[in-house]
């Protein structure tokens, strides 16, 4: 369960999430969604303790971030990285267990057989040696996403995993992250394909600096949600659920 | 040309071509993670703002003793990153941006005094201006093994927190959220590359020094994919150009040590950067042809 008061965080005085109040409860896969500069991306980092809150509290599992670090994995955003960095992509995927080895030891025989097991979930398995500057954004994306699976969490943050992805990518994403939801995780996804928001996700969260609606998709994601958390931009999407 | 058994048994030579070859190996591979973290400008916004530091520290001390003025210069160029950070972070200005500010006003700031202390009617302060482009025949056995140590002593620290370091570079989001201390690992990282310049600067000078760091990284890269055999690729090219331009210095009337080993670099440099087999500018134009070929 993930509890959220009064939430505010600003950026040099300029409020970029204003007074959120929010539960998501366990086992929920919840897409967070919302125009450009609406927060979404502050949101996740709030609730990694990445940026400083003005006020209000977060509570991750009854308890606050720093206890429950272990069992949280992160996906961020693909162009936050340089991914002309000289590195592999098993090397990559590996750092998804720096948390549980702590300081200095190094990844080893048994890191590198979990690393591989990641890879084939997400159908890298033969990129493993390859460098990661080809790559191509979706197989990027995977990486990402096994490195994430690696960390072996209980509740999983991501920014935008289907930003900029080609169509098989997204549908083996997309199954990933269901598997992940059947084996009990919670998933909380930036979305940006409102399209896909009812197919694809059993909660949501429509956001714009306010929360404007929080819920089952069902219940919430309404063309009336919509208009009030996007404006008038909306007329080309069809009647949602 | 003098021949090389002659060259080790000159008690200078050996000097210089030893402190030349330990300074180019460790800021070569340091500054892999500064090229990597996109620092380059950093090293050289820290050199220059070693410079009041080290007039600083001879007015306070009245000593020439390389320790007491590298520890100023030491000194400074923490003060002067720190600044950066706090530019960066206090202020809508960009880390370029903030470097320039800094490099300039600690570089003007040091100048400044150095001419004053140069008018100063004692005439110990003679030689302080050395530190502007670096003095390799200075250099003596006690200097040597100060330098052995702390390079050995800031190689050991990269390689013990490897990992840590490479992740920061790699992906600090990533890093901080599985619990890094993003800013202690920073400042940590940031003060190996302080150490690596200060450590060079009576060699190569304030000037040139962030060439030492930057040059031998940005050759590495066009060879290797891997972060490990980069580093370890730097260090060598580095060593390699330190001594190659002590022994080309020393059988050349009135070559300046320093920027002979910068030019050594910048050439092993511009070689990578145009004939490195994947990376390499030649490569890439062939294989552009080539591809056209295939398509007409």
């Amino acid at each position: 369960m993930i509890e959220v008061r009064d939430l505010t965080v600003a950026y040099q005085q300029k409020p970029v999430l204003w007074d959120i109040d929010l539960s998501i409860p366990d086992g929920v896969m919840a897409a967070i969604v919302g125009p450009n500069g609406a927060g979404k991306s502050t949101l996740l980092k709030a609730l990694l303790a990445q940026v400083p809150i003005a006020a209000g509290k977060i509570s991750l599992f009854g308890k606050a971030f720093k206890q429950v670090r272990q069992r949280i994995g992160y996906v961020p955003q693909r162009s936050s990285v340089d991914w002309d960095f000289p590195t592999s992509v098993l090397d990559v995927v590996m750092m998804g267990a720096y948390a549980r080895l702590g300081w200095i030891r190094r990844p080893g025989k048994k890191e590198r057989s979990e690393a591989c097991v990641c890879l084939e979930k997400v159908g890298m398995l033969d990129f493993q040696k390859r460098q990661i500057s080809e790559l191509s954004g979706g197989q990027q994306q995977r990486v990402f996403l096994a490195r994430a699976l690696m960390q072996d969490a209980q509740l999983y943050l991501m920014d935008e995993p289907f930003q900029g992805v080609d169509a098989a990518t997204e549908r083996a994403i997309v199954g990933l992250l269901k598997d992940l939801k059947q084996g009990g995780k919670t998933l909380i996804v930036v979305h940006h394909d409102l399209q896909t928001v009812p197919e694809y996700f059993d909660w949501v969260l429509m956001l714009n600096v306010h929360v404007i609606a929080a819920g089952p998709v069902k219940e919430v994601f309404t063309s009336e949600n919509l208009r009030k958390t996007y404006g008038g931009y909306i007329s080309f999407l069809k009647e949602p659920a | 040309m003098i021949n090389l058994s002659e060259f080790f048994s000159d008690y200078t030579l050996r000097n210089v071509s030893l402190g030349a070859l330990i300074l180019g190996f460790g800021s070569g591979a340091l500054g892999c993670f500064a090229l990597l973290r996109r620092q380059s400008l950093l090293g050289d916004a820290v050199s220059h703002a070693a410079l009041p530091g080290i007039v600083l520290a001879f007015i306070i001390s009245q000593s020439k003793l390389s320790l007491v003025l590298l520890a100023g210069a030491g000194i400074a160029g923490l003060v002067g990153t720190l600044f950066i950070l706090g530019i960066i972070r206090s202020s809508k200005l960009d880390a370029d941006s903030a470097q320039g500010i800094v490099l300039s006003v600690f570089f003007g700031l040091g100048l400044m005094l150095l001419t004053w202390v140069q008018k100063l009617p004692n005439a110990s302060q003679s030689g302080l201006d050395r530190y502007l482009f670096g003095q390799a025949a200075t250099i003596v056995e006690s200097d040597l093994l100060t330098m052995a140590v702390v390079e050995g002593v800031a190689l050991l620290t990269m390689l013990i927190f490897w990992k840590e370091f490479k992740l920061l570079s790699f992906d600090p989001g990533f890093g901080t959220a599985i619990g890094l201390p993003r800013k202690v690992l920073d400042i940590a990282l940031t003060g190996l590359i302080v150490v690596a310049i200060v450590i060079g600067l009576s060699m190569v000078g304030v000037i040139l020094m962030s060439a030492m760091l930057v040059a031998p990284a940005v050759a590495a890269r066009q060879w290797t994919d891997k972060l490990g055999s980069m580093v370890a690729l730097a260090a060598v090219f580095g060593a390699l150009a330190g001594l190659a331009g002590s022994v080309v210095s020393a059988s050349i009337a009135n070559l300046p040590t320093g920027p002979v080993v910068v030019l050594i670099l910048s050439a092993i440099s511009a070689i990578s950067l145009l004939f490195s087999p994947h990376r390499g500018l030649l490569s890439k134009i062939l294989r552009r042809y080539r591809i056209q070929e295939k398509t007409t």
